[in-house]
């Protein structure tokens, strides 16, 4: 199973996803912020990050934006896991270079699904 | 607002005679006179410029042959400083002195009179100067207020602008801040009923169940205020043929339960020949659902629903007919504006919607170029009727992407964990 990098900063949205990809038989790493998630990003090498967008000082477009400008870290799927989920957010969000995108409230079904397909894109 | 040109009319023009010979001023005011105009004299080119410093005239008489500065540079003068310019300037001249003439209008001057002046043609060459002089002036102040009138329509199209700008605001951050909790709600709602933190005891599951139920109306509810505010994503109509008998069917079959557990009648006529409306089969299937489940919630136990479809005119008509409570005359159009609910007593509080079924309804048919209205008598029950454009059989309308309309039902697409 996969390794997961959740970026989040809402605690029980952070618990919750935690839950259901551990449910799901991945292993998963936690940072409350941006800075924190980047510096994670870069020594853990996980299979994915699953990247909230609002996030305090560094947002999560920024954040994905220095991930796939970096040759270390650019093959590492990133979906965003948002409640930003009005008219032009998604392409704002897939331009930023997000690879997938999940709007909350997250349907645990939907969610698994999405997950398990960018890491078999990420692993072909 | 009033005429902008009227405060022109009935007012008698005000004509400058300019010239340093008094008897020959005194002779065109005897000819002016009994034309009704008001007559002003100057004696000099420097009076009368000193005179237009804070009097307008109508139209200047300027002789040509004055001591100190003559008459073309006075016209001049008065054709170059822009509260005279407009005044028309009659000059004044020698009995066929051609240069003369062509001195003044090159100065600038209108017209010219030679002397002596003939009454007859005095009087013809003022009054149409005249003429052209008021139409000017009325074109001016048309102008005028007519920039007037833009530069407030600027300001209020700029106020409102702002206005929307922070009502985007406000729904933007309204809607990311309800996701965020309603995330984890219906999330770990999920978690415990799956009986994954233990087993859940049957009053249990249905607590969890009543969580869920207000958590996907909650959802519903932002999705629907997003949609009528149109910042909801947008899904194009995809327009095909449809056949309306088995829409129909389909709809009876998702209501009739609720309808039976409100103690209601709920009868589907289909249409005895099969008929077939262009539209967008999911927009259709729900403006139907909404109808239904709104006369569900507004009829009363023992009444009656029934659904009919018919073909009128180019037009597929689909009506909803309860025995409910109906709505008052002045309500009837009401009912399709956002957020109105007429009589909100009569629904329990899980039924209870925010308004917005049918004015979504009503947009989503005049985008697939038909209609929605009600006929209602308060008291004995609503009628509503759908209209949806015929589509003569199903290899007459090839599938149209219409990109027109900016609205989605957009719990769809990315639905609940309640839902």
């Amino acid at each position: 199973m996969a390794r997961v990098l959740i970026i989040e900063d809402n605690a029980a949205n952070m618990t919750l996803a935690t839950f259901l990809l551990q449910s799901a038989g991945h292993s998963v790493l936690t940072a409350s912020d941006a800075e924190t998630g980047l510096t994670l990003t870069r020594a853990e090498q996980p299979d994915m990050v699953l990247m909230d967008i609002q996030l305090p000082g560094m947002d999560g477009l920024e954040a994905t934006a220095l991930l796939k400008s970096d040759a270390a870290t650019r093959s590492i799927p990133v979906v965003a896991l948002t409640a930003l989920a009005m008219k032009g957010d998604e392409e704002r969000i897939r331009a930023a270079g997000c690879d997938g995108y999940i709007a909350k409230p997250l349907a645990y079904r939907d969610f698994l699904a999405t997950i398990a397909t960018h890491l078999v894109k990420a692993t072909t | 607002m009033t005429d902008p040109t009227s405060q022109l009319a009935d007012v008698a023009p005000r004509i400058l005679i300019v010239d340093d010979e008094r008897r020959n001023a005194e002779l065109l005011k005897l000819m002016l006179t009994p034309e009704g105009y008001v007559l002003l004299t100057a004696t000099s080119g420097e009076d009368a410029l000193a005179l237009l410093a804070d009097q307008q005239p109508d139209l200047i008489l300027l002789d040509v042959m004055m001591p100190g500065m003559d008459g073309y540079q006075v016209a001049t003068k008065i054709k170059q400083h822009p509260s005279t310019h407009n005044i028309p300037v009659i000059m004044l001249t020698a009995l066929d002195d051609r240069n003369a003439r062509m001195l003044g209008l090159n100065a600038g001057a209108e017209d010219f009179l030679t002397k002596p002046v003939d009454r007859a043609e005095l009087c013809v060459r003022v009054r149409n100067l005249l003429r052209l002089k008021s139409y000017g002036d009325k074109l001016r102040v048309a102008h005028a207020a007519l920039a007037v009138a833009l530069t407030e329509a600027s300001e209020a199209r700029l106020m409102a602008e702002h206005a929307n700008n922070a009502k985007t605001q406000f729904l933007r951050a309204m809607s990311h801040e309800l996701r965020t909790p309603l995330n984890a709600i219906s999330g770990y709602t999920e978690i415990l009923e799956m009986g994954i933190r233990g087993v859940v005891n049957p009053a249990q599951v249905k607590d969890l169940g009543r969580i869920k139920r207000a958590s996907a109306y909650l959802l519903r509810l932002i999705n629907d205020v997003l949609t009528i505010a149109r910042l909801e994503g947008a899904r194009p109509l995809h327009l095909i043929s449809i056949a309306v008998n088995p829409v129909l069917s389909e709809v009876e079959g998702l209501c009739i339960l609720q309808a039976k557990a409100n103690g209601l009648e709920l009868k589907v006529a289909e249409c005895q020949h099969e008929i077939f409306a262009t539209a967008d089969a999911e927009r259709f299937q729900q403006i139907l659902l909404n109808l239904v489940t709104n006369a569900i919630k507004f009829t009363p136990k023992d009444g009656s629903i029934i659904v009919t479809a018919d073909d009128d005119s180019g037009f597929v008509r689909v009506r909803v007919k309860d025995t409910g409570v109906g709505v008052r005359p002045l309500d009837v159009e009401r009912v399709f504006e956002p957020f109105v609910q007429v009589d909100r007593h009569l629904t329990s509080d899980t039924q209870q919607g925010v308004g917005l079924g049918l004015s979504i309804s009503r947009e989503l048919a005049r985008a697939m170029s038909g209609d929605l209205t009600l006929e209602s008598v308060e008291g004995i029950g609503s009628t509503f009727t759908l209209t949806l454009p015929i589509a003569s059989d199903i290899s007459a309308a090839p599938p149209t992407e219409v990109a027109a309309l900016q609205m989605e039902q957009p719990a769809r697409r990315r639905a609940g964990i309640a839902s």
